[in-house]
């Protein structure tokens, strides 16, 4: 698989976690890492680490199944009996409250050279695996889920690793057709026009109708806000009016030899 | 195929782009081309925007 094919879905997460697990974690149902193999998938979740979660909708032959808002973090698990990290993708679903479905992406030991293109390709292998079969047993190497319950904090600890945030770029199928859910929208703040600048117009005046205006020309003029505040300087119109006068008396003059 | 996901909102993304392309001018295939993430990120960065504008005029 190209590069090229992998750039559609680029994660870029901006702090990398620390996440305590449990020896003796669960293994999460199927489902939900399926939900989180398409979220993957679609074309929108590559950056929601960087603004924080999106509305996701689950569907399900063509049916809305569910909606959460799905945020994804790049972390390092840190068990209990091991000393070394392993990179994991920890998934909160707003739908599973206190929960995090922590994802390895290698082993327990640290990323040797060329681990980077190994857990790009499983990524990639994941999400074909998980789209098609809609299974994980089958999934080679050491890629599999778990999931770890957690207090809400996220079973955060003190800890950072030292190595830089992963990339990770994989491929994303088609984007399918969304429906038209409930979900928060982001917030819409306009701008609040300025006092004397609404268009105030007299409760018992018609608005004009259309072609009116072409008709008769000065209807628009009528329904123009009068402009306010504007001083006007009564001598120099008058001076303008008279020279212009002048102008056309010369002018008249000079077309009868007058002058 | 059973189990899928996905769809950001239509009705979303309509008034996110219209949001957007009204404050920005910016063209249409620019601003659908947008990831969700970065389009919910400027529509909130014009809200901000029109905030302080509105604070300042109170």
């Amino acid at each position: 698989m190209k590069d090229d094919e992998l750039a559609l879905l680029k994660t870029s997460f901006r702090d990398v976690r620390v996440a305590a697990g449990k020896r003796h974690a669960q293994f999460c149902p199927a489902a939900s890492a399926v939900r989180f193999g398409h979220a993957l998938a679609s074309r929108y979740s590559p950056k929601i680490a960087l603004q924080g979660p999106l509305p996701m909708v689950f569907r399900r032959q063509n049916k809305v199944s569910g909606q959460t808002m799905v945020s994804i973090r790049q972390g390092f698990h840190y068990p209990h009996w091991a000393v070394n990290l392993s990179h994991n993708i920890l998934i909160k679903l707003s739908t599973a409250p206190g929960l995090e479905f922590h994802f390895a992406m290698g082993g327990p030991s640290a990323p040797r050279p060329g681990t980077h293109s190994l857990i790009r390709q499983r990524i990639v292998d994941f999400l074909e695996t998980s789209i098609r079969r809609r299974e994980f047993a089958e999934i080679p190497g050491r890629f599999w889920r778990r999931r770890v319950e957690t207090d809400g904090v996220g079973g955060e600890a003190s800890h950072m690793p030292t190595q830089p945030p992963l990339v990770w770029l994989t491929r994303a199928p088609s984007l399918r057709q969304s429906v038209a859910i409930e979900v928060p929208p982001v917030r819409y703040v306009y701008r609040q026009l300025p006092i004397g600048t609404a268009r105030t117009e007299p409760a018992d005046s018609p608005a004009p109708k259309f072609g009116e205006s072409l008709r008769n020309p000065t209807a628009g003029i009528a329904h123009a806000p009068a402009p306010k505040d504007i001083p006007i300087d009564v001598n120099r119109l008058t001076d303008q009016v008279i020279q212009a006068i002048d102008r056309r008396i010369l002018a008249y003059r000079e077309r009868i030899g007058g002058v | 195929m059973a189990g899928g996901v996905l769809g950001y909102p239509l009705d979303l993304i309509y008034g996110e782009v219209a949001f957007i392309a009204y404050h920005f001018h910016w063209p249409l295939a620019e601003v659908m081309a947008l990831e969700h993430a970065d389009r919910r990120r400027w529509v909130e960065e014009i809200s901000q925007i029109n905030d302080r504008i509105n604070e300042d005029r109170t």
